[in-house]
């Protein structure tokens, strides 16, 4: 039996061009308004013999909210807006970053503000991107354009399906690696 | 006696332009400071002069979208810094403060605060580690990788916002400061020149608009107010004393009918002005520019002297008792001001006496023995009614209770004397405050020992022993660095049981033994950054040193900390132009009383005491009482103005009290005031304060002295 959802997705199907473009991609974004997700990530820094893992929820609430809120191994909130980045453990002061002072941080920000926003203009302004792949399993590769940025990130790839991001690994400058796995909550 | 003078006023001319072309006209506030002056009036002239906060212009670029704005500022703070001219450009490029962070990253165990001997013990190295273990795990610690590796101990951390207090910090562009609205990219730009040397500042603010083209740049700051105030009074000096030039010539000609009259007029009163600053430059060693200024001005009367020689020569009686008389009351009210406590008054004391003398013996000694005079008919004194008197009398005791009912008489604020329009004093402070530079009022001066930590606890202020600590303090971190063997052993000690690779750190162990082994701090390892700029205007040389306060704090907590000296800016500045305003009322008032003594002496009858200072007076209230209501208060320059009125007028009195041959004089003194009234009268429509107050107050001032007197005149007896 063809279930409702089925029949949905096979009209989706025939709908959707042959290429599915960045373009097609951050088009379906912007109609995010709100997503909700838990995360485990995994860094491997050569400075230590043990890789860090960490896990919590993440927020992003369009155009420009984004909440990650690390539970383990110690619980810490980081919100960034359009205009801060805000880093509050719990059990210290939390750091306030202006953007405006910080314009590499600000690049960094924006590049994943304006995927997760669909907003091809900005995302292009920071980054060279590839992208390759299905509607319902694509990826993206990103090089970031100035080489002061490149300081701070050698390079992302994000994988997603559909409006929603899988996984996002990040290569710093010095080699360090961040690998995150992203499960849209229900 | 003639045959001499012919001798010796070559002689005098000749040394004294040797002496004008040889001593250099100075611009030293000091002049205008009481040579008694308190700490704080000391350290306010300094800072007035050559602090940097009096050298900083702001400086923005807009009419271009922001990444175009930041671009120009890029340009523009490369080609500015590669000028002599400027100290120091600062406008968010990373590439001009990479020095600065250099000087701190290297001398990190040198500078900070939390080095001791347990700083590197293993218990504390062990805490050290677990916190940046914490912050590799944290949302930030991609970027705290390399920081941990060189510096896990975290001294930048606790340095950073220790150093930075005192610092602008805007919004930024692609690195570059922009204000907050993104419409204009701003620059702070410190001139090497002091701020009142004003022709440096004019070649340093046209260098920069001159650099920036085709941006559209806007420059703010004391020294860009100084130099479109100088602009604009010399505009206006330019225009107004044509206007005046070209009355006064028409004036003459028509009394004199003689061209050459015309011409042997000007002969006191350019002696005077040679012969007074020569007395000046001898006396003093300089001669200041306001000196020299307002000193022209109040010989102004010896124009009138030769006035009085061509049109009154006709007259039975001679005009020289008289006119020796006007001139001598003029020099006891200016006498005075030679014993002023401010050098620039006393300076002014003995030009205007120097130059009148000088006049009146030009007068009588180089230009009546020419035997040149004009043909003048009497002209008909009008006959004053008897109520003159009264009318007067009313007139001035109006004048008197006016100025006695204002609640402020005189201003001495600052800002009386600003010239600066209030939308350019706007824009400077929208500026600044999309800078983000913080405002101080209070400046403290302390011994350089002083430990500003403790004794300003609580408060937000900037001193140069964080920037630079004494040799004793550094010395003593220093010594407290363990050697690389045992720092290693120690490390290995604090990480066991934590993730770190112990090869990871050789950065930390190079940087501690490279300062252990390494010199100490000291001004000169801060020459060429920004860092040692600040460093040379908070340490005054002298083993003191300048602390600003920011905000608020409480004056009373500030004043009370031992050894120090406290500087309120804003008030400071007021107290000193009130001195000096109060002292200038004294010895003008001195002056008066001066002047009534010689009078009483010379006249012997009090009738006749009266009819020469009844007129005086009145004109003094009157034209005071108008400047007021024209200006809202009375400044320095009015009194200046009022010192000139006592001046010119008491001549006019004198020559009008004696009734015998007032018809004969009648003219003389007609067209001497007309003179007067067209050269200051024109300075009245100025757009320059100064120029306003003094030009309306001598204009109206010697107007009614004049009026005054012929109403008051006694009647000729029949």
């Amino acid at each position: 039996m063809i279930s409702g959802a089925n029949l949905f997705l096979t009209l989706l199907l025939f709908a959707t061009p042959a290429e599915f473009t960045l373009a097609d991609l951050l088009q379906t974004m912007r109609g995010v308004k709100q997503a909700d997700a838990t995360f485990v990530e995994r860094r491997d820094i050569q400075l230590l013999s043990v890789p860090i893992n960490t896990s919590g929820r993440l927020t992003y609430v369009a155009p420009d909210r984004l909440e990650k809120l690390t539970l383990e191994p110690r619980r810490e909130l980081m919100t960034v807006t359009a205009r801060e980045v805000t880093i509050a453990p719990d059990d210290a002061e939390p750091t306030v970053i202006p953007l405006d002072q910080a314009p590499e941080l600000r690049a960094l920000v924006d590049g994943l503000r304006a995927t997760l926003a669909g907003d091809e203009r900005a995302l292009l302004r920071s980054y060279d991107a590839t992208f390759s792949g299905r509607a319902d399993a694509w990826q993206l590769d990103l090089v970031p354009k100035s080489s002061r940025l490149q300081q701070l990130v050698r390079s992302l790839h994000i994988e997603g399906s559909g409006t929603s991001i899988r996984k996002v690994d990040t290569v710093d400058a010095s080699g360090d690696r961040a690998s995150m796995t992203i499960t849209a909550a229900k | 006696m003639s045959r001499l003078a012919y001798l010796i006023w070559p002689l005098l001319v000749a040394g004294s332009l040797w002496l004008v072309v040889h001593v250099a006209i100075s611009t030293d506030m000091r002049a205008f400071l009481p040579r008694r002056a308190s700490p704080a009036q000391q350290v306010l002239v300094e800072q007035m002069r050559s602090g940097a906060v009096a050298r900083l212009l702001v400086v923005a670029i807009d009419g271009a979208d922001a990444a175009v704005l930041a671009q120009q500022s890029r340009q523009l703070g490369e080609k500015l810094r590669a000028d002599p001219a400027f100290a120091q450009v600062q406008n968010g490029d990373a590439a001009a403060t990479a020095r600065d962070r250099e000087l701190i990253w290297t001398n990190r165990y040198l500078l900070s605060p939390a080095i001791d001997a347990a700083h590197f013990d293993v218990p504390a190295l062990r805490a050290s580690l677990e916190k940046s273990l914490a912050l590799l795990a944290g949302s930030g610690g991609m970027a705290a990788r390399s920081l941990v590796t060189s510096d896990p101990t975290g001294e930048m951390t606790r340095l950073l916002p220790l150093l930075l207090r005192g610092t602008a910090r805007p919004a930024s562009e692609d690195g570059i400061w922009i204000s907050p609205d993104r419409k204009r990219a701003l620059l702070l730009v410190e001139t090497n020149a002091e701020a009142t040397d004003l022709d440096a500042q004019e070649r340093a603010i046209s260098a920069i608009q001159r650099l920036a083209a085709p941006a559209n740049v806007t420059v703010s700051g004391p020294g860009q107010f100084a130099v479109e105030a100088r602009r604009q009074m010399k505009h206006d000096v330019g225009l107004l004393s044509t206007v005046a030039i070209v009355g006064i010539t028409i004036v003459l000609l028509v009394a004199y009918r003689d061209p050459r009259l015309l011409l042997l007029s000007l002969l006191p009163v350019a002696s005077g002005v040679l012969f007074g600053f020569a007395a000046v430059a001898l006396g003093f060693g300089t001669v200041h520019g306001i000196t020299l200024g307002f000193g022209v001005t109040l010989i102004g009367e010896a124009v009138d002297y030769a006035i009085y020689l061509f049109l009154q020569s006709g007259a039975r009686k001679s005009i020289w008792p008289t006119l020796l008389l006007g001139a001598a009351t003029s020099v006891v009210g200016f006498a005075a001001m030679l014993f002023s406590d401010f050098d620039g008054l006393a300076q002014l004391g003995l030009f205007t006496i120097v130059g009148l003398c000088t006049a009146v013996a030009v007068t009588r000694f180089i230009l009546r023995p020419l035997n040149i005079h004009a043909t003048a008919r009497p002209l008909q004194l009008p006959n004053s009614g008897r109520a003159a008197p009264v009318l007067v009398g009313l007139f001035a005791l109006a004048s008197l209770a006016f100025l006695l009912t204002r609640p402020v008489l005189f201003d001495a604020s600052l800002h009386s004397m600003s010239p600066v329009p209030p939308a350019v004093e706007q824009l400077d402070r929208q500026l600044r405050a999309d800078l983000g530079t913080p405002e101080f009022r209070y400046l403290l001066v302390l011994p350089v020992d002083t430990d500003v930590e403790t004794v300003l606890a609580g408060l937000s202020f900037d001193a140069p022993n964080n920037l630079l600590p004494s040799q004793e303090v550094q010395r003593r971190r220093q010594a407290a660095l363990p050697e690389s063997a045992t720092l290693r052993a120690r490390f290995d000690e604090a990480r066991r049981d934590l993730p770190f690779r112990g090869d990871q750190f050789e950065p930390f162990f190079a940087a501690v033994e490279a300062t252990r082994t390494g010199p100490l701090l000291n001004l000169a390892s801060f020459d060429g950054s920004a860092l040692g700029l600040r460093l040379r205007t908070m340490l005054r040389g002298d083993g003191s040193m300048l602390v600003p306060v920011y905000g608020n704090p409480d004056p009373a907590r500030l004043r009370a900390i031992d050894n120090s000296v406290l500087v309120d800016l804003r008030q400071e500045s007021d107290a000193l132009l009130g001195r000096y305003l109060h002292e200038a009322i004294q010895l003008a008032l001195i002056g008066g009383v001066g002047i009534l003594v010689l009078l009483a002496i010379a006249l012997r009858s009090a009738t006749r005491v009266a009819c020469v200072v009844a007129p005086l007076c009145a004109a003094s209230f009157a034209s005071a009482a108008i400047s007021h209501a024209l200006a809202g208060a009375l400044s320095v320059f009015h009194l200046f103005g009022l010192l000139l009125v006592v001046a010119v007028g008491s001549n006019y009195a004198l020559f009008l009290e004696q009734p015998t041959e007032r018809d004969r004089l009648f003219r003389s003194l007609i067209v001497a005031n007309l003179c007067t009234v067209i050269g200051f009268g024109v300075l009245s429509i100025s757009s320059t304060p100064v120029l306003r107050g003094l030009g309306s107050t001598v204009a109206i001032g010697t107007a009614l002295s004049l009026v005054f007197a012929l109403l008051l005149a006694r009647k000729e007896e029949a």
